[in-house]
């Protein structure tokens, strides 16, 4: 069944993304914004494969194309686990 | 404060990231372009040879900015020049200015153009006419217009600037042919397309990025009116295809005038974009503007 992630592991993920162009003091909260965390499309698709793996479910790409920060990328990947019969989202 | 306002407006790609595209040596590019050195999407009909399509392609955009008999036309981003050539050797423009960031093309297209055509090592933002264009036509260069990395906002501000020089350079009811990749509207990729795509960014097309359509109409709003739009995705794929053929075929040639990296890398590139165009990852869009 799948399963809803959580912001600290969405977070790390995007952080192992960015390798090197992120500093390691650069805070990744639910209110950063893909933007100022330099994310690209191609590097929001790759994030998507790697929460994919975590979550156990393939996730609609549409879904999450005017997200714009971390905290609303959790939002809608939860719901979608939601969606295709995983767990309540976990109150962070 | 807007994206727009906050960032430093971008006016394309630098002459270092186009030099190193397309100044990999106009030897190499010969070996697996068609005769007229036409590095853009092809225009096919049934039959055709490359070249066959190639042309209808420069006629077709020709037609569309009304350029044919017109006295000033410029092509921005005019590549080895076969455009400016037909644009006075078949269609009787008087007088065609054709710009690059390409040394090599330059040189190239100016020795091709003739006496009729001025070549320019310029970028359309420092280009400034001392008459207005009657027509302009733009093959294969508003890829470079926004890098990677820019916002929606960002790129429509980029190419907001293009549009508004156009607009002052173009006498008034003059026409704009635009074709360029866009971004295809199929945004579920494989993870081999994602690597594929990546390495086309890093290491083909560097400090460039595709627009998505609504990208270049919003950009166009209040300077120029949309006259048509196609996409001719399955186009390109076939030219891609063609290209990657005669590449594979002088592959011996190919090696030894730029080194087996830059071949296996362009092999990988063709062969990749045959499937992003076929797959709708990628558009290739022709429009015709008219300026208001």
């Amino acid at each position: 069944m799948p399963q809803p992630i959580a912001e600290g592991d969405v977070a790390a993920i995007v952080r192992a993304q960015l390798g090197a162009k992120l500093p390691p003091e650069a805070p990744v909260t639910a209110g950063s914004t893909l933007k100022e965390l330099g994310l690209s499309s191609l590097d929001l698709t790759e994030i998507y494969f790697a929460i994919e793996e975590r979550v156990g479910t393939e996730l609609d790409p549409t879904a999450a194309a005017d997200v714009k920060t971390l905290g609303e990328l959790v939002a809608v990947v939860n719901a979608l686990v939601a969606k295709a019969g995983g767990t309540a989202p976990a109150r962070a | 404060m807007s994206t727009a306002e906050a960032t430093p407006g971008y006016a394309g790609a630098s002459a270092a990231a186009i030099g190193r595209h397309y100044d990999l040596g106009n030897d190499f590019y010969r070996l697996w372009l068609d005769p007229t050195m036409t590095y853009s999407c092809a225009l096919w009909e049934e039959g055709d040879t490359l070249e066959q399509a190639q042309v209808r392609k420069l006629d077709h955009l020709v037609e569309g900015a009304r350029a044919g008999g017109a006295r000033r036309v410029l092509d921005v981003g005019c590549g080895w020049g076969s455009l400016l050539e037909r644009l006075v050797g078949v269609h009787g423009v008087e007088r065609a200015v054709g710009l690059t960031l390409s040394e090599e093309q330059a040189k190239t297209a100016a020795a091709r153009g003739g006496s009729r055509c001025d070549v320019r090592v310029e970028s359309w933002a420092d280009h400034e006419a001392d008459e207005p264009y009657d027509a302009i036509i733009s093959i294969g260069a508003f890829e470079h217009f926004a890098r990677y990395g820019l916002d929606r906002d960002e790129r429509v501000e980029a190419y907001r600037r293009f549009f508004r020089s156009c607009h002052e350079q173009l006498a008034p009811g003059g026409r704009l042919a635009l074709q360029t990749n866009a971004k295809g509207s199929n945004v579920r990729l494989d993870r081999q397309t994602v690597r594929d795509l990546r390495f086309i960014i890093e290491t083909i097309f560097t400090e460039s990025e595709l627009p998505w359509l609504s990208e270049i109409t919003a950009a166009a709003e209040r300077s120029f009116e949309v006259v048509s739009v196609r996409n001719d995705a399955e186009h390109y794929a076939l030219t891609c295809r063609e290209w990657l053929g005669r590449l594979v075929a002088n592959r011996e040639a190919a090696v030894e005038l730029v080194g087996e990296q830059a071949v296996a890398d362009y092999e990988r590139y063709l062969s990749a974009t045959v499937g992003h165009f076929e797959r709708r990852h990628l558009a290739l869009l022709r429009l015709v503007l008219e300026r208001v």
